[in-house]
């Protein structure tokens, strides 16, 4: 019975995960090196990673600050609204990434509600850098949120109070006392959200307008390839992105056994 | 240092905690703040840190009000139920915290903080282990080393709350000896938090008995074990037996059984309180204490317990300790005589408890 049910478990994993993954590095060397470097150093595919890559530099510091200040105001106070605020952060996990992406265009769009006075300002979001920047933003804002808070929750206050009866001023305390304690939660949830961030579709699609070599992410890059029926150059421009998720995984296994030595102490 | 409160008030929301809080702890005394849980103990002793602000009154310390001040700048030593050590720094840093966060221009150099730090490690009994991480330690260990904390810092009053409730029992023992040593040693004033009835007694010099907010009574730990002001602190402190009596002309009665002469109360009824081990259990004696039946013994190591139905009607709960039997045995059912031995009787008339004691 254990037997039957590893092998159905393996099986899955092996169909699944890694033979589209094995799939996805043959087809794109299929034609051998030449091709596969000339395909991911073409000056589209160049540009497509450039802006994936500067989404992710935006995005993450946006995510950690802000993810902070958001766990930290949930996890160590009590006030009305605690328990909407947390929905709130669980929003995006519920909602199709391409309605949110909807959502930016007809707030921000030249049609939508804000787009006339954006016009006037000569502001351009949607169909930009700041559109696919706002729609990574809502699809990845709770990934570093919800490690942190379940971290806080479960530390408590006691150690601030204690830093603060020593003498500690704010900034001493936080710098000292609670980032420590919440490091490695950060880094994890950091790594997450850019994983996200580089690998999304739906939301970015829908607001990047697919201007070729200005707003095409490698995801977007991938989808207008293998539209044209340029399947290995397609796949040699996929092998990036599943590149940069093996690295994740890697890096997330090594986190998670350092961030659980972490939380046993306590 | 001298802490004192005074008409002291807080709520949460529409919840009151504290009501008109009075307290006084002298210079170098140890005081325990006794009471069940939600008696408001805790938010007392945080409000005297600072950690909390309350509504109404004031704490000076010596004569200076610190209503304005944060915890940050009272200069109290603050230690927590769970220790609360610093869990990613080593013992030794957790100890050099205080002194490493202050401003510049007060902070001692690097030496005098690694030798202040090796003297408190040593005077806390840990001096070999600066190194560790908090998680490599005992609880008792731990608390040691919170207890080295908050002293790096020179307090002027130490805080403790629920210091040893973490800790089993054994432990706790050793530790409570241990603190109170300590704190003689040192002279400085404290104030405990406590649930624990044995602890208060045996580490303090003055135990405030907490209960609703209020504090019911505070004295020596000799006088609130003595002179329960109410029949709470009689309840609280280990329990009593309760036995409704009346007070004639001067006369105590238990049922119809004279008990003794008890001035200055009304002709009215009464509770009287007696603790188990204040009542001493006969062979039937006539005339001598109050009759009754034996209902049921247990034995219960250094003590026997005993059950006995008066006559009255109440029942009374006895400890026989074993060499008060002189040499006969006990059997349920007999008829036996007890004599209280101390007790004391509380006038139930409009809620109000003037109490009188009496010692044999």
């Amino acid at each position: 019975m254990r037997a039957l049910l590893i092998g159905v478990a393996l099986a899955f994993i092996g169909l699944f995960l890694l033979l589209p993954l094995f799939v996805v590095f043959t087809e794109a060397l299929r034609h051998g090196v030449l091709p596969y470097l000339a395909a991911i150093r073409e000056p589209d595919a160049v540009s497509a990673l450039l802006l994936s890559l500067k989404i992710v530099a935006i995005v993450v510091p946006i995510n950690v600050t802000f993810g902070i200040f958001a766990a930290w105001t949930i996890a160590k106070f009590r006030f009305p609204g605690r328990s909407v605020l947390v929905s709130l952060i669980d929003l995006p996990f519920a909602v199709s990434p391409v309605i949110s992406g909807l959502v930016y265009v007809l707030l921000l769009g030249s049609r939508g509600v804000l787009g006339p006075l954006l016009q006037d300002w000569d502001i351009q979001i949607i169909f930009a850098l700041p559109g696919m920047v706002l729609a990574t933003l809502f699809v990845t804002f709770p990934f570093v949120a919800r490690e942190l808070i379940a971290l806080m929750e479960q530390q408590g206050n006691d150690e601030e109070y204690a830093a603060r009866t020593l003498g500690a001023g704010g900034l001493q305390i936080f710098l000292r006392v609670t980032l420590p304690n919440i490091k490695w939660a950060l880094l994890y949830g950091a790594l997450l959200s850019a994983a996200r961030a580089l690998g999304e579709f739906g939301a970015v699609s829908v607001v990047s307008g697919h201007v070729r070599g200005y707003t095409n992410t490698l995801p977007l890059q991938v989808e207008i390839l293998y539209n044209e029926y340029q399947f290995q150059a397609a796949f040699a421009v996929a092998s990036l992105l599943a590149l940069f998720a093996l690295v994740t995984l890697v890096l997330k296994t090594v986190l998670e056994h350092r961030f659980g030595r972490e939380l046993k102490t306590h | 240092m001298q802490v004192a409160v005074q008409g002291l008030s807080k709520a949460f929301g529409e919840t009151a905690v504290l009501h008109d809080i009075n307290l006084l702890v002298p210079e170098g005394q140890f005081c325990a703040l006794l009471g069940p849980s939600g008696s408001g103990k805790t938010t007392l002793l945080r409000i005297i840190a600072g950690l909390e602000f309350a509504d109404l009154g004031r704490v000076l310390f010596d004569s200076t009000d610190v209503a304005d001040r944060s915890a940050r700048d009272r200069q109290v030593g603050f230690v927590f139920q769970h220790y609360a050590l610093f869990r990613h720094m080593t013992i030794a840093d957790n100890v050099a915290f205080g002194l490493q966060v202050r401003e510049r221009k007060l902070r001692p150099a690097a030496p005098v903080i690694k030798r202040r730090v090796a003297e408190l490690l040593e005077l806390v009994q840990l001096a070999d282990y600066g190194a560790r991480y908090p998680d490599q330690l005992s609880g008792g260990q731990r608390q040691r080393v919170a207890l080295a904390r908050a002293l790096a810092i020179e307090p002027r009053v130490l805080l403790l709350d629920e210091p040893f409730g973490a800790l089993d029992a054994r432990v706790r023992k050793d530790m409570r000896t241990w603190l109170r040593g300590l704190q003689t040693k040192l002279g400085l004033t404290s104030i405990l938090v406590t649930h624990d009835q044995d602890e208060a007694l045996e580490l303090a010099d003055s135990v405030a008995v907490m209960e609703h907010g209020h504090i019911i009574q505070c004295a020596s730990p000799q006088a609130i074990y003595d002179q329960p002001a109410t029949p709470a602190v009689y309840e609280f402190l280990g329990g009593a037996n309760r036995l409704t009596c009346r007070v004639s002309n001067g006369q105590l009665f238990v049922g119809d059984a004279l008990l003794g002469s008890l001035a200055a109360a009304d002709d009215a009824a009464a509770d009287l309180y007696v603790r188990a081990h204040d009542v001493e259990l006969l062979p039937t004696a006539p005339g001598t204490g109050l009759q009754g039946e034996l209902l049921r013994l247990t034995w219960g190591g250094g003590m026997t317990h005993a059950q006995v139905r008066l006559q009255s009607g109440d029942t009374l709960e006895v400890d026989v300790p074993p060499w008060s039997s002189q040499g006969h045995s006990w059997l349920v059912g007999q008829a036996v005589t007890v004599r209280l031995r101390r007790y004391g009787v509380f006038g139930s008339l409009a809620g109000a408890h003037p109490a009188a004691f009496v010692g044999i």
